[in-house]
């Protein structure tokens, strides 16, 4: 019986889609070609679902009696969940794999990124073989991958070799990866977990309105505006810390040695280091170093500028949740606005009649 | 497809409700030491010269219509220190009493706070009357005085026998300084304890002093 704070399911089930996921460009991913799950259901045995298009109002596995959902990087799902069964309300509770493996190794990634980040999140083949679960050859999953993204017209051949895929692919590699990691899982909060996977998802594909226009002239003037902005940053330090649009180095540790501020030691390397992201605890003590830090961040992120911006002019980026050490998103520098310096937030325009979004 | 033998013990699962969030909380009441604010945790206040290679600055007295001071930014006491231990408040009766203790002597508690917000009590150093004066007391006095409405660092001068400053081009006025409610007379009174406040002839550092340790 189910409690206040516990839900008990009487089935598991392990879906997977596929779709085109238009990586790096700025748009709601598209339609799934086919939603697929393995179930296990109140006798223990598997059911396969195969969905494709017209989809019907809701799931077949949802059919009354409470089930859990486990996923791996259940983001994905929640988009084809919304395109699919757009009056469905996603899956409570639910268990993303993806957020758990980030949780319970959690330390053992920040160490291997060198103590001050953490690394990338894994894939699903890359989970499963820190955990010693077969998966499917990497070759054949590329080869459907690109079938997946390649066309729209998909034959209904091609439609019942990408289920077969989904089924026998990435659902079937969750399911055993789930037994793995069932002993080290917090099943209390795993699903607090898992409903923030698919609601982030929810924000991604809302974006960010971005204004186009502003946006377009700053990558169209940025070789005029830079040299200034370096010129300036010098000026303010008084000291040629960029000569002929190269950054120096060793000119700014020795600034730093001729005012006294002590040089940071890179974790990585072990040699001394200005990196912006190792002086930022240091910048309120010493007003040089802020002066440095905010035009340094300003000018690496206008030389860098990739906003991910889409076909109806909102920025949409991988959010990267738990990407931190701290549990934090930790989405792109570069690609995702509000990863930009906080001065270059109006880039953000709101449309008539909207405050913010 | 087959399924992995241990999901028999699986099905029926126990997971948590999201919607009952709260109840999930882990207590980490330990850990607020560390998201208290500066003012709330501080209820120890250090009493030592302002760290090397940090900005301070140190708050105007502010004075009524007859110029008399109504919020000190200092208090003249009388410190006891033992090297190696810690450091005793005496009342100006009994330092008066032993006034022929050399390990007595007058400071200025002057109140300051860090750039980081961090606020405390520099003890300076005052000279006797009759000695010539120090310079490094000289030179932290001088120090107090500049940083009253500016931020400045201590930089010490071995060689020269003194302090020196160095001033922040960051305005006050720019980087506004963070001090709390609480009164000189409360930062005293949270940098020493009832069991480092002397007041009379009972109190152990006179048995430390008389016969080396305390009973």
């Amino acid at each position: 019986m189910s409690s206040d704070r516990e839900i008990v399911c009487s089935r598991i089930v392990f879906p997977d889609s596929e779709f085109d996921a238009k990586k790096g460009r700025g748009e709601i991913p598209g339609f799934p070609i086919c939603n697929c799950a393995i179930e296990i259901d109140e006798n223990n045995q598997i059911i396969k679902h195969r969905l494709r298009a017209p989809y019907p109002q809701r799931p077949p596995w949802d059919r009354g009696t409470q089930y859990l959902t486990v996923g791996f990087a259940l983001g994905a799902e929640a988009g084809s969940f919304m395109h699919a069964f757009p009056n469905w309300l996603f899956p409570i509770p639910a268990i993303d794999l993806y957020a758990e493996y980030l949780v319970i190794h959690n330390s053992e990634m920040v160490k291997a990124a060198g103590g001050g980040s953490k690394q990338p999140g894994p894939s699903l083949i890359q989970a499963c073989r820190r955990y010693g679960v077969p998966t499917l050859d990497p070759d054949y999953k590329e080869a459907m991958r690109e079938l997946a993204f390649s066309k729209t017209d998909h034959t209904p051949e091609e439609i019942t070799k990408l289920e077969d895929y989904c089924l026998d692919d990435d659902c079937a590699s969750t399911l055993r990866l789930f037994f793995k990691m069932l002993p080290y899982l917090d099943l209390l909060r795993a699903p607090i977990r898992g409903a923030f996977m698919m609601e982030i998802e929810r924000i991604r594909w809302r974006g960010k309105p971005i204004d186009t226009v502003l946006y377009q002239e700053t990558k169209q003037y940025t070789p005029l505006i830079l040299p200034k902005m370096r010129e300036d940053l010098n000026r303010k330090l008084g000291a040629e810390v960029y000569f002929a649009g190269v950054f120096e180095r060793r000119m700014m540790l020795r600034l730093m040695r001729q005012h006294n501020i002590p040089i940071p030691i890179d974790p990585k390397t072990g040699n001394e280091s200005c990196a912006t992201k190792l002086i930022k605890s240091m910048i309120e003590t010493y007003p040089l170093l802020k002066d440095f830090y905010e035009d340094k961040r300003m000018i690496d992120a206008i030389k860098n500028l990739k906003l991910e911006i889409g076909s109806d002019g909102r920025n949409r980026c991988w959010l990267n949740p738990f990407g931190t050490k701290t549990g934090r998103n930790n989405p792109s520098t570069n690609r995702e606005l509000l990863g930009l310096p906080h001065t270059m937030r109006s880039f953000m325009k709101p449309g008539p009649g909207m405050a913010i979004a | 497809m087959t399924k992995p033998a241990s999901s028999e013990k699986v099905i029926p699962i126990t997971v948590g409700k999201p919607s009952s969030i709260a109840s999930f909380i882990i207590d980490q009441s330990h850990m607020e030491e560390f998201t208290k604010t500066e003012e709330e945790k501080s209820s120890a206040v250090k009493c030592e010269r302002p760290p090397k290679g940090t900005f301070f600055t140190v708050p105007k007295e502010e004075k009524d219509e007859e110029g008399k001071v109504i919020t000190p930014n200092s208090r003249l006491v009388f410190l006891l220190e033992l090297p190696g231990r810690e450091t005793y408040l005496l009342t100006p009766a009994i330092a008066n009493k032993h006034s022929d203790e050399d390990v007595i002597r007058p400071a200025l508690l002057v109140r300051y706070v860090s750039m980081l917000a961090e606020e405390g009590l520099w003890p300076v150093k005052l000279d006797p009357a009759d000695q010539k004066p120090n310079s490094w007391n000289v030179s932290a006095r001088n120090i107090v005085k500049a940083a009253i409405g500016a931020w400045v660092r201590i930089i010490s001068k071995q060689k020269n026998g003194q302090y020196r400053h160095s001033v922040s081009p960051k305005s006050i006025e720019q980087e506004k300084p963070k001090f709390s409610n609480r009164s000189i007379d409360d930062l005293i009174d949270a940098a020493y304890d009832e069991n480092h406040r002397v007041h009379d002839d009972n109190h152990e550092v006179w048995t430390i002093l008389a016969e080396g340790k305390a009973k």
